[in-house]
């Protein structure tokens, strides 16, 4: 019962007070505890953590799960305790997992500006880089921010989804974002097509049976892709008498046939690969991984 | 109060399917019972035998290469989140960061993740460390460039050119990038040697990268290179599912066969609807979704559960979203 | 001055200066953008079952739009992502929008909803109306964890999200028409993905068979959605620029279904039955419009490595 509701509390409850005051002061004790700990117990927390984190997960996957389950519904044994529990629990462990990873992206932040402004300061070599690095994020912060606040907290907020509208701070967003970051990523990935042109001129090359037999497979996809191709083939006399012969039936075939399968061989060992390393750092087999 | 526990047990099962379960339990057995075999057989001096994969060998040349022209060695851990698949990139980059200590070349991590960021700084650090060299480590050597992917392609292709980079490892989670990382690591000459989970990708690292490990080999690696026992039992523990599913997949290709017929000519006059059997009005050829191994694969819930359970519930508990 | 010896022709093709190659390909990749030009189309199976489910879902039911693309895939994700908002404007289906992928791709997809809106307005119709045709839920960066909170309860994972109502007031979405009553996922019709990573294999491990699936991918990561789509976990699939043009040719010919003169335009033997199209409508977009870019570029493509291996052949003939 205690299981089952332990992440449900009536708003201003005592229930939801206590659990507050003790989520903020438990993780303290944790953190204070590590920092003065010997390192055998410094893992030995770690690794205690680890096992019970990772415990919701592993008994969302193998506890019954409560299904067509009725809101404010009552469990009837300890099975459906835990199964409620171990249900409640993967939302607001998704919830905490959302929250840390956008604090972390603070740290982040913090790195790149500490070894720009120390290069900036100290006037190493390509220094202008960090310059405009610097200030096209202050730029964006303030800008997107700007925006935000007219778009979510002033009465005309509702009025600037029409660019009719859009006053200086729209305007130098919409300029930061659609205008300059959005059409740099934009030609950052348009330089694939650059890379795999090249790419495929040095090294598409007829050297072994194999190769030949991909730079054919490779050929007829390409070819299928290529719709005024496929239509001509698909004209032409034989083909139109076998329908297996067009590019679209050869196209589907092999990768159906021998990619997929090809791909699911590869996945197989990479899932189970994961699974074992998700394993050993669950159990604390994995001594590497936890910085030790 | 009608309680059906054992219906119940039975039933909520069905809604995740008992058979993925009891594959994920076995494949864990196997990997904890190799480790333990592993533990039993170094404590008495032995050890498993795990094959020669190439690209690995490659990692002493690399870094020796790097060491010679005094150019850094350059490491990459994916673009994904803190995870399974970083932490083991973070592993090979330890391997790699030591020996490169060891000669005092200057290595550069990039990170695409703060998350990964933070550990990665950690566990380098930790290296040097323990390397005894922990005057050596360079704080800035371990780098948060962005999180957005062409903003971090664009700056680790900058480093790479600015810093001509002797030698690139690309280990982990890589989408687009991956072909602008070794295009460019290719145009100033480093040696590149690189592993990606996501099959995708694979296909571009070949054609440019001079090594790469392909699938599982990526997590092969750490076992490979230190010869730990959890590890190498770890491994042969993942060859041992490898077979299980290997077999698994011909046992159902030729069971799926069996029931559908030669030339998919078998008739059925009874299917399987909401778990229960009902008789056809007439016989029909099998389809797919007829055959036991779709049924294991997708099991069926009963609806009618839904009105034999008398719940009692709780009306005063509720929650902010107005449940 | 010194006389060059003159290079054998084989060693010539074979060492092509990579920046005359990046010349012709940005040539012939612009030019086609400046003309019109129509290709033929043969839909693909996979996409030809993604438009029926989409044609299929019941009016003014609501769907899971997930969102993973920026201006980096907008070649093949902007035709993918139109096609597929065109129709649940036009068949009235509710989207609640979010991304696990990308923190920008909810603001794009946003933008974009805003521009067909205004294509929309051109026409007389009424617009896609935020809070009671679609809501934004936003981004959430921890994708496995969120995809797992679905699977529970979508009133759980979607907590505190809130939108603007029209009389002003900000509210939780779950107040919206759009998601209303829909605390479970078993209680969505459909899941749509227009995805360039591979937040794809997350849905399908953790929501697979609690809901059905469509995905529009990029062409780089079709291989990968591919098997999923074989064996049925996922029940349609537009992979690529193709996919965009495929999705616009259904919306304009429906399947198996004849036109004004009588003829079907898109028949179909992997899907019976006849599923209109919307004749009347504006359907093409920039799956057409940048599909004669894709097949000059492929012909170069073919060119580079046929020039380099008979540059190989020559050179071991000694010419």
């Amino acid at each position: 019962m205690i299981l089952a509701s332990f992440w449900v509390n009536q708003s201003g409850s005592i229930w939801l007070f206590v659990k507050l005051i003790l989520a903020f002061i438990v993780p303290l004790a944790i953190f204070y505890g590590i920092k003065d700990a010997s390192p055998g117990v410094r893992r030995a927390i770690i690794g205690a953590t680890f096992f019970l984190t990772g415990l919701v997960y592993v008994l969302y996957l193998i506890w019954p799960k409560p299904i067509h389950r009725q809101p404010n519904e009552i469990p009837q044994n300890f099975s459906e305790s835990v199964g409620f529990f171990v249900s409640d629990t993967v939302p607001v462990a998704a919830d905490v997992a959302n929250i840390v990873a956008t604090f972390l992206l603070g740290l982040g932040v913090f790195s790149v500006i500490k070894i720009h402004s120390e290069k900036l300061a100290r006037r190493h070599r390509d220094w202008p880089f960090s310059l405009v690095l610097i200030g096209s994020m202050l730029l964006m912060v303030i800008f997107g921010y700007w925006n935000y606040y007219l778009k979510n907290y002033t009465p005309a907020g509702p009025s600037l989804g029409n660019p009719a509208n859009w006053t200086f701070p729209s305007f130098a967003e919409d300029f930061l974002f659609n205008g300059l970051y959005q059409q740099m990523e934009a030609a950052m990935f348009s330089l694939i097509a650059f890379f795999i042109l090249s790419a495929a001129y040095r090294a598409f090359r007829i050297r072994s049976i194999e190769a030949t037999v991909l730079l054919g497979t490779a050929l007829l996809l390409v070819l299928r892709t290529m719709t005024v191709v496929s239509q001509l083939w698909a004209d032409a006399p034989f083909v139109r008498d076998h329908p297996n012969m067009q590019l679209e039936s050869i196209a589907k075939w092999l990768p159906n046939t021998f990619q997929s399968s090809s791909i699911r061989g590869v996945d197989f060992g990479v899932g189970i690969g994961l699974l074992a390393m998700a394993l050993r750092l669950w159990l604390s087999l994995e001594k590497q991984g936890q910085g030790a | 109060m009608n309680i059906l526990i054992a219906a119940d047990w039975g039933n909520q099962y069905t809604d995740t399917g008992w058979f993925g379960i009891f594959v994920t339990l076995t494949v864990c057995t196997f990997i904890l019972v190799n480790i333990f075999r592993s533990n039993q057989r170094t404590a008495k001096g032995g050890q498993l035998y795990v094959r020669r994969i190439q690209g690995l060998n490659a990692i002493d040349e690399a870094v020796g290469r790097a060491t010679e022209m005094g150019r850094p060695i350059l490491m990459i851990p994916g673009i994904s989140s803190l995870g399974p698949v970083v932490v083991q990139a973070l592993n090979i980059f330890s391997y790699i960061t030591r020996i490169a200590g060891k000669f005092a070349t200057p290595i550069l991590l990039c990170c695409a993740d703060a998350a990964t960021y933070t550990v990665a700084q950690e566990t380098i650090r930790d290296v040097y460390q323990t390397e005894g060299i922990g005057d050596k480590f360079d704080q800035d050597s371990v780098r948060f460039i962005s999180d957005r992917q062409f903003a971090f392609a664009a700056g680790v292709s900058g480093l790479i050119l600015r810093d001509q980079v002797a030698a690139a490892f690309f280990m982990g989670d890589f989408y687009a990038e991956s072909l602008i990382f070794a295009e460019t690591a290719n145009s100033v000459g480093a040696i590149q040697i690189a592993s990606s989970t996501q099959t995708t990708q694979t296909p571009f690292f070949i054609a440019s990268c001079d090594y790469v490990l392909i699938g599982d080999e990526f997590y092969a690696a750490s076992a490979y290179l230190t010869r730990q026992p959890v590890l190498t039992g770890s491994l042969v523990g993942q060859d041992w599912s490898k077979i299980m599913v290997a077999l698994l997949v011909i046992c159902g290709a030729l069971w799926t066969s069996f029931d559908l017929g030669i030339f998919h000519r078998n008739k059925t006059s009874i299917v399987k609807k909401d778990s229960q059997w009902q008789i056809l009005p007439a016989p029909r050829r099998v389809k797919d979704s007829d055959t036991f191994m779709s049924h294991l694969f997708n099991p069926q819930s009963d609806p009618a559960l839904q009105n034999t359970i008398h719940r009692e519930t709780l009306p005063s508990l509720t929650t902010e979203s107005g449940q | 001055m010194s006389i060059q010896p003159r290079q054998p022709i084989g060693k010539l093709l074979m060492s092509l200066n990579r920046r005359i190659l990046y010349l012709i390909l940005i040539v012939v990749s612009t030019v086609p953008l400046f003309f019109q030009i129509k290709v033929p189309d043969k839909p693909d199976d996979s996409t030809i079952d993604m438009y029926s489910k989409l044609m299929s879902l019941p009016e003014g039911s609501t769907v899971l739009l997930s969102t993973g693309w920026t201006y980096s895939t907008r070649g093949e994700n902007k035709g993918q992502f139109d096609a597929i908002l065109k129709i649940l404007m036009r068949r009235h289906i509710k989207a609640a929008l979010f991304s696990i992928s990308d923190v920008t791709a909810p603001k794009v997809a946003i933008e974009e909803i805003t521009e067909l809106n205004m294509e929309r307005q051109k026409e007389g119709k009424k617009p896609y109306q935020r809070w009671s045709d679609w809501v934004s839920l936003g981004f959430f960066p921890n994708g496995d964890g969120t995809a797992n909170a679905m699977s529970v309860s979508l009133v759980k994972a979607f907590e505190g999200k809130q939108e603007v109502a029209p009389n002003g007031s900000v509210e939780n979405v779950f107040n919206s028409p759009v998601l209303k009553g829909h605390d479970s996922i078993s209680s969505i019709p459909l899941l749509i993905g227009v995805e360039s990573t591979s937040a794809t294999t997350t849905y399908i491990q953790k929501l697979g068979g609690k809901v059905p699936i469509v995905f529009a991918v990029t062409g780089v990561m079709g291989p990968e959605a591919l098997p999923y789509y074989s064996s049925g976990q996922v029940s349609g699939l537009a992979i690529g620029l193709k996919g965009a043009l495929d999705l616009e040719t259904l919306m304009q010919y429906g399947i198996n279904n004849p036109g004004p003169n009588g003829v079907v335009m898109v028949p179909s033997q992997h899907h019976a039955g006849v599923v209109p199209g919307f004749p009347n409508d504006k359907n093409y977009g920039t799956g057409l419009a940048y599909f004669p870019t894709l097949h000059v570029s492929l012909a170069l493509l073919i060119l580079a490595v046929l020039v380099g291996n008979i540059g190989m052949y020559m050179q071991r003939r000694g010419w």
